[in-house]
């Protein structure tokens, strides 16, 4: 009996760890990571297209009860530009002018699935982006990662948690392309509500308001450090 | 602009109480329009449609009368601003009985609803409490602040083109324009700053629709560093905090004014919209909006999303806030190291500076 018990027990510690990736937390900028004879090349990824996400919504009924109750303001947030997101990548080129690093800014959005896969490892790139150390002529890549833009809204099953809150999450790196280790690991997540009353349908002004609002501050979040 | 348009504008824009310069302003203009004969100036036509004016044929010209109409309390309203945002965010989860049914299912979704709701309402209302009980060092200023004193000084202050005077609320007045407004003052978090926040509407003659209703938020600018927050505002019987609010209404009654008569080209309606970082207070705030209007120090009128019209000092403008408001001499706070202002009391409206130099000029 205590065996079985045993070994239940350990399938179940397996079963519960053995799949999981620990997620890379936070490295702090390290000193000679922008030194001035350093070259670096700044990146960005694409700029996601503005959307509602109502985590906690978790069965189907639910999902589909959530998105009908949302459905006015996913349409607003269709309508929303997030361009302001990419002058980001200049607004990091220019700090490190000022900081008499050598910047070369790279053409296009970055996507990071195009270059080889590399083992998960704490501190270490998961891609090898070694061609552009050539096609460059960078030592470091520094990349600013848009992950998601919009609005976030708790859901509890049927049930909203929260109010909708404009949302911007993003990830600022920079790697080490001869060591393919992490110099700096930012990651950025901004929830900000609307001021006053939120269900203002069809254009949302308080929202909107807030949207732009974590947008620039995600901005002043990902910057801060290079600055 | 010609020679008599020029003088009959000058006369209009400042002359609001007329002192004895500008009845020689007026009949200077009027007598250049009868011989000159050149385009009249906006509230002159009436004046140069006559081709042989004599000045005993004059006609005398009228300031427009405005009511401006007190609201209902007795004492402006004052309130702390919340800094704190929880009620806004994530209220609590829940697990739904099983096997209770599609009724039971129904039940406990309502139930959850009703306590999140709940949650949410009674944060939102510890928040405003804990925001108010700010103010408690300076209800003894606070409560001597009169709205039919307070909202006075101000019409006098903000020199108006129209000859005003309040009237108590249900008062049946005769005047050109009547000026409704609801005021509420909020102290900012880090009490270096007083923000007004009021629906204003305005009507033309009596018992019309309003020709312009809109929310205004006005900030006044940053008390300078202190031992206490409270110092600044409450020195010498609360000096600063009653100018403040003074100077906040007269500037409110200016843009409804404004806004009121003139044409939507002449206040910036059609600029672009875009994100403004602006000082409440020491702090930074963001607001997507259309700037109308820049004045100097940084301070700027901004219509945000939902129409309403802000009086902020933009981040862009200074590295700092400003310690003057908009008007009166620029004085910027430096990073680390805070400059005394001029007296609250010898500070003086762009209007007037205006009118002295001009009358200095002539």
């Amino acid at each position: 009996m205590f065996r079985s018990i045993t070994i239940a027990a350990m399938v179940a510690l397996v079963a519960l760890t053995g799949c999981a990736t620990k997620p890379q937390l936070p490295v702090a900028m390290k000193t000679d990571t922008l030194a001035p004879q350093v070259r670096v090349g700044v990146a960005l990824t694409a700029v996601p297209k503005a959307d509602t996400y109502l985590p906690g919504a978790g069965c189907l009924l639910c999902m589909a009860a959530a998105s009908m109750a949302n459905s006015s303001l996913t349409a607003h947030t269709k309508t929303l530009a997030s361009d302001d997101l990419a002058m980001v990548k200049t607004q990091v080129v220019e700090s490190l002018k000022k900081k008499g690093v050598q910047v070369v800014a790279i053409d296009g959005d970055l996507d990071p699935t195009k270059f080889p896969e590399l083992p998960n490892e704490p501190n270490l790139s998961n891609r090898d982006y070694r061609r552009l150390q050539a096609e460059y002529k960078i030592d470091k890549l520094l990349i600013i990662r848009l992950e998601g833009v919009g609005f976030l809204r708790n859901y509890a099953s049927y049930v909203p948690t929260s109010d909708p809150r404009a949302w911007v999450k993003a990830t600022g790196y920079v790697v080490d392309l001869r060591t393919n280790a992490y110099d700096w690991w930012q990651p950025v997540e901004v929830l900000r509500p609307a001021q006053g009353k939120w269900d203002e349908p069809p254009r949302f002004p308080g929202l909107t308001a807030a949207y732009y609002e974590a947008i620039e501050l995600a901005k002043e979040q990902l910057v801060q450090p290079l600055q | 602009m010609k020679r008599p348009a020029w003088f009959a504008a000058l006369w209009a824009e400042h002359c609001v109480r007329p002192p004895s310069w500008c009845a020689g302003l007026a009949l200077a203009s009027l007598a250049g329009l009868a011989s000159a004969q050149s385009a009249p100036a906006p509230g002159t036509a009436a004046q140069a449609a006559g081709s042989t004016l004599s000045p005993a044929a004059l006609p005398q010209v009228q300031l427009q009368t405005l009511a401006i109409r007190l609201p209902a309390e007795t004492l402006l309203r004052f309130r702390g601003q919340s800094a704190d945002e929880k009620s806004q965010g994530a209220a609590g989860g829940m697990v739904y009985p099983g096997g209770a049914g599609l009724a039971g299912l129904i039940a406990g979704v309502l139930t959850h609803a009703v306590m999140n709701d709940s949650i949410r309402s009674s944060q939102r209302k510890a928040e405003e409490e804990a925001a108010d009980a700010m103010l408690r060092p300076y209800r003894p200023v606070l409560d001597q602040l009169l709205c039919a004193e307070v909202l006075a000084q101000a019409a006098e202050l903000a020199q108006l083109a129209q000859k005003a005077r309040i009237v108590p609320a249900q008062e049946v007045v005769d005047t050109d324009w009547t000026l409704k407004i609801a005021p509420v003052f909020y102290m900012t978090p880090d009490q270096r700053a007083v923000l007004l926040d009021a629906d204003m509407a305005v009507e033309k003659g009596i018992g019309s629709d309003p020709v312009w209703r809109k929310r205004v938020r006005l900030m006044s600018p940053v008390t300078p560093a202190a031992t206490t927050p409270q110092s600044p505002w409450l020195d010498e019987d609360g000096r600063r905090l009653r100018h403040a609010a003074r100077h906040l209404l007269s500037r409110a009654y200016r843009i409804a004014m404004e806004g009121a008569t003139q044409a939507p080209v002449a206040t910036g309606e059609a600029a672009p919209e875009r994100t403004v970082r602006f000082w409440e207070g020491n702090t930074k705030r963001f607001e997507r909006g259309a700037v109308l209007k820049r004045d100097d120090c940084g301070w700027a009128l901004v219509r945000n999303l939902r129409d309403e019209l802000l009086s902020v000092s933009l981040v862009e403008g200074a590295s700092m806030p400003p310690l003057s408001a908009p008007g009166e001499d620029c004085v910027l706070q430096e990073a680390g190291k805070a400059v005394a202002p001029q007296p609250a009391a010898s500070s003086v409206p762009a209007a007037s500076s205006s009118a002295v130099a001009t009358a200095a000029a002539t």
